[in-house]
């Protein structure tokens, strides 16, 4: 029944964008995906490879330039190669044509990059392959696919981004893979992430004594750290220790002093602000835990390692 | 002590009228008009008789599909936190997860309908669904059947999948 008693201030007022919704009488053959608005058909993409993106280009003049002003992009070599017959190697190629040609006036949210690339294993081979990664993305979630061990360097505009919020950085055995690290990621002196709050690292090897340090005195804001099968190296008492951490997962770190010796390190966590402490570890490093009290929940899965002796178990509670 | 609390007797319950752009008055109860943002800012600071939201954007059809997905959210999360709070198992969550599925395969028209109403009144859970599920129908697709699944006219110059 249509109300007559209607209160100027009752009235939700509808968006100027939006045309009416009118349902029901609308005729079967009507295209109305095309009437939606680009902040719609954006999130519609938002999880679409711009492989897809641009291919779909070719649907009608609407869709035509939707891929250039798309803020999430996904690109995937395996996608890219499913789709056009040619090598993953092109791949790279590709994205960086993607990223100049796109409309540069809509800033990129999410750039997810995955790559593969063979590359025969020859030991004195030294291959340095350069990506483009958008620099004022806040949003980066980048996954590598490799044989051999590599290293990852953090170019110096990416390292200092004032947008960056969320970076995943991700190494992914190829076909042969077994599970330890294969790339080393170094952090660049110049590091400063000011408003990183997220951080992913899986299958890396750091160096030195002061790398979660400096990890944490470069990122004030970090609150959520994973780390996935990554070795520390040349380490004896590691220490994650930051007031503003919230969120700290730890699976399958292997720390070491010296590899030769194979003598473990020490690992400390001491985090007043931790809510959740996920740790699957083996016991040849020795955790200790401190100072956490705003944890709500702990999940801690302690193994024996293969052919593991032990001497002694102890242990022992603590207060949380 | 025994008769210092009983559940039978619950208040009555607090309704919402929304309108419909063609009309028609819809009385829901407020937690499921809450589901919408919109309607949730700045709720508090009507009176109590004056809930009455006119809804320019959405057709009767549409707002019925949209306060049963309110109502059927706000109902399976009590269910399920109820669940939780005696710790027995519940498989609230995949079912609802299920309903959800079956709830937002629609034809493309409605499915449209719902994504603007959903975008409109700022329901997030329903317009991820909607958008989804937009996704999944353009995902995998060519041009050619994209045009054909959602009727777009082509318009283009040259398709080279035209002919294909």
């Amino acid at each position: 029944m249509p109300n007559a008693s209607l209160n100027g201030e009752a009235v939700v007022d509808p968006s100027l964008h939006h045309q009416t919704i009118q349902s029901g009488e609308s005729m079967i053959n009507e295209d109305r995906i095309s009437d939606l608005p680009d902040g719609l058909l954006d999130q519609i993409y938002s999880d679409i490879d711009i492989i897809e993106a641009i291919r779909s280009s070719l649907v009608s003049k609407r869709w035509r330039y939707l891929w250039k002003s798309l803020t999430f992009l996904n690109a995937d070599c395996h996608t890219y190669y499913h789709h056009q017959g040619i090598p993953a190697a092109e791949f790279n190629d590709f994205v960086n044509k993607v990223l100049l040609f796109r409309d540069s006036s809509s800033t990129i949210q999410r750039y997810c990059f995955k790559y593969e690339k063979k590359i025969p294993v020859t030991e004195s081979v030294k291959t340095v392959i350069q990506f483009t990664v958008p620099s004022d993305t806040p949003v980066l979630d980048l996954e590598f696919c490799s044989n051999t061990l590599r290293t990852i360097h953090l170019c110096p505009c990416l390292a200092t981004s004032k947008q960056l919020t969320v970076l995943k950085l991700k190494m992914r055995k190829g076909s042969h893979g077994y599970g330890s690290p294969i790339a080393i990621f170094s952090l660049p002196e110049s590091l400063s992430l000011p408003r990183l709050k997220t951080l992913h690292l899986q299958m890396l090897r750091f160096q030195g004594t002061d790398f979660v340090h400096n990890l944490f005195s470069s990122c004030p804001m970090l609150e959520i750290l994973t780390i996935i099968k990554c070795e520390l190296h040349k380490t004896d008492n590691v220490i994650f220790s930051a007031v503003q951490l919230k969120h700290l997962e730890i699976d399958e770190l292997s720390a070491y002093c010296d590899m030769e010796s194979n003598k473990k390190c020490k690992i400390t966590v001491s985090a007043t602000n931790l809510r959740t402490f996920v740790c699957r570890a083996d016991i040849s490093n020795e955790y200790s835990l401190q100072n956490l009290s705003s944890l709500v929940k702990a999940d801690i899965d302690m193994r024996f390692p293969f052919s593991y002796e032990f001497e002694e178990l102890e242990l022992s509670s603590f207060a949380a | 002590m025994k008769d210092s609390f009983n559940p039978s007797i619950e208040p009555p319950k607090k309704t919402v009228t929304l309108v419909s752009s063609d009309g028609y008055d819809f009385e829901v109860e407020e937690e499921v008009a809450l589901e919408s943002q919109v309607i949730k800012d700045g709720f508090e600071d009507k009176a109590v008789d004056d809930r009455e939201y006119l809804l320019f954007n959405v057709h009767s059809d549409t707002l019925e599909l949209i306060i049963k997905y309110c109502e059927k959210h706000v109902s399976s999360r009590k269910s399920i936190s109820a669940a939780a709070a005696s710790s027995s198992s519940s498989n609230g969550e995949e079912a609802l997860k299920e309903w959800d599925e079956h709830f937002i395969s629609v034809d493309t028209n409605t499915l449209y309908d719902i994504l603007m109403a959903a975008d409109y009144l700022n329901i997030k859970s329903l317009l991820d669904l909607a958008i989804q599920k937009v996704a999944d129908t353009i995902h995998g697709r060519s041009p050619e059947q994209i045009r054909k699944k959602f009727n777009i006219e082509n318009d283009s110059i040259i398709d080279p999948w035209a002919s294909e």
